[in-house]
């Protein structure tokens, strides 16, 4: 059976939250709670699941989950993959390591990328232009993955909705 | 790095120009790099029928190691079908380098036979994802980048499902060829679609989770505003 839904991926501060509410209908589930880890300078982070909606011309619901940023729930991540027509991955260019950010959404989503669809979405790269996206780039290819890579800013709506035009494409476009 | 040579003889000045540019594009996908020349020693001379009575003068002149006919019907060995198809020139450059190099192992070797590689399709496929620099030199490059990284395709197929120009295509796959980011792979015709299972129920149901996946997509791309769905999935 097809699900109807759609997963958002990325570290801490990435912009997951941010990119499902820019889409979605229904008020977020706000699962935000004050950030206790003091190496992330964030006031709020997600615990569990962003979730949002939208619905369809035929009346059923599409959803949007963000998958909990902290790599100590990637055991979720397969469990989340189930079904989902394909992956966004949001990466901060101003963390401290992006290169090793998208090997460990890329691997750790592996099977999902490969039998769907991906898109990555690179932010703050007005502030931090390195790494660059053909450095990201090049880092995908030596894991052996070629995924679109875009820059974004999801805080507007038209980029979200560019990277899942983008996904979309790739979808129909597959054998 | 070491280069062969090929040359033109009364070939019509734009099939001329269509292998200039296609062998240029396809330097770095052939086995061999290919270079034109215009005096007479060249190892590859495309012969045309432009200009039938030209019998004194260059084209007789021209001492080329092979040679390979311009033809407007199917081709046989040692032709080459018209209109011109970038595949057909790569299988041709492949096929003429491999036979230059068996010759020049053993002078008294008879010409290979074509392999069926030959018969194959040449396709391209996306080495890696281009730098957004690339991408923005035109509108189109985005999107093409995106159904290519997809699948790889030749220039037709690239144009028929991205709904993008012939011109527009091979503008891109140039781009992408001079950064090296574009390799050919052979892919034999398409097989027929083999049979999903054996009962026409198991085939229905097939059918009716692929429709209705396609259907999903054009609904999400009606509800965001987020344009057209490619050619092919329109006609799903
Ligand atoms: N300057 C800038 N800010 C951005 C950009 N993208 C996102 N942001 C901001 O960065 C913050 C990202 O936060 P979230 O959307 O909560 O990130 P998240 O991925 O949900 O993070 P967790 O829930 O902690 O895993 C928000 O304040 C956004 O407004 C960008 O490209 N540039
Ligand atoms: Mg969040």
């Amino acid at each position: 059976m097809i699900e109807r839904k759609l997963l958002f991926t990325g570290a801490t501060g990435a912009g997951k939250t941010t990119a499902i509410a820019a889409i979605s209908e229904t008020k977020m589930v706000r699962t935000d709670v004050p950030n206790s880890d003091p190496t992330v300078s964030k006031a709020l982070t997600t615990v569990g699941l962003d979730y949002g909606e939208i619905t369809l011309d035929n009346g059923e619901k599409f959803r949007l989950f963000g998958t909990p940023g902290q790599q100590r729930f990637a055991f979720t991540w397969p469990i989340l993959s189930r079904g989902a027509i394909g992956l966004i991955i949001l990466i901060d260019n101003s963390a401290a390591d992006p290169l090793a950010d998208i090997v460990t959404y890329a691997r750790g989503f592996q099977p999902l990328i490969e039998s769907a669809a991906c898109v990555v979405g690179v932010g703050r790269l007005e502030t931090h232009v390195r790494p660059s996206l053909d450095d990201h780039s090049r880092t995908l290819a030596s894991v052996g993955l070629l995924c679109p890579i875009i820059p974004v800013d999801v805080r507007q709506k038209a980029d979200v909705l560019l990277l899942i035009d983008i996904l979309l494409t790739q979808l129909e476009n597959k054998r | 790095m070491e280069f062969l040579t090929f040359i033109t003889c009364n070939v019509s000045p734009r099939d001329d120009l269509l292998l200039r540019s296609m062998i240029r594009l396809l330097n770095g996908q052939s086995k061999r790099h290919w270079r034109p020349t215009d005096h007479g020693h060249a190892d590859l001379c495309f012969q045309g029928a432009a200009n039938p009575n030209d019998t004194s003068e260059s084209a007789l002149a021209v001492v080329a190691k092979h040679r390979v006919s311009l033809v407007s019907g199917t081709p046989g060995a040692n032709e080459i079908a018209l209109p011109l198809h970038v595949g057909n020139v790569l299988t041709t450059l492949n096929r003429v380098a491999d036979a230059l190099a068996a010759s020049a192992l053993n002078a008294d070797a008879p010409q290979r036979a074509p392999t069926p590689a030959a018969r194959a399709q040449v396709e391209f496929a996306l080495v890696r994802w281009p730098d957004w620099s690339l991408l923005q030199q035109d509108s189109q490059f985005l999107r093409l980048a995106t159904v290519l990284a997809s699948r790889s395709a030749d220039k037709q197929g690239l144009a028929d499902r991205s709904g993008v120009s012939l011109e527009c295509c091979q503008r891109f796959l140039t781009a992408l060829a001079k950064e090296g980011l574009v390799r050919a792979a052979l892919s034999e015709a398409e097989p027929p679609a083999p049979e999903v299972g054996g009962s026409p129920i198991v085939k229905l149901v097939a059918e009716n989770a692929e429709s209705a996946q396609a259907s999903l997509w054009s609904r999400l791309r009606r509800r965001l505003g987020i344009g057209q769905p490619t050619p092919e999935a329109r006609a799903a």
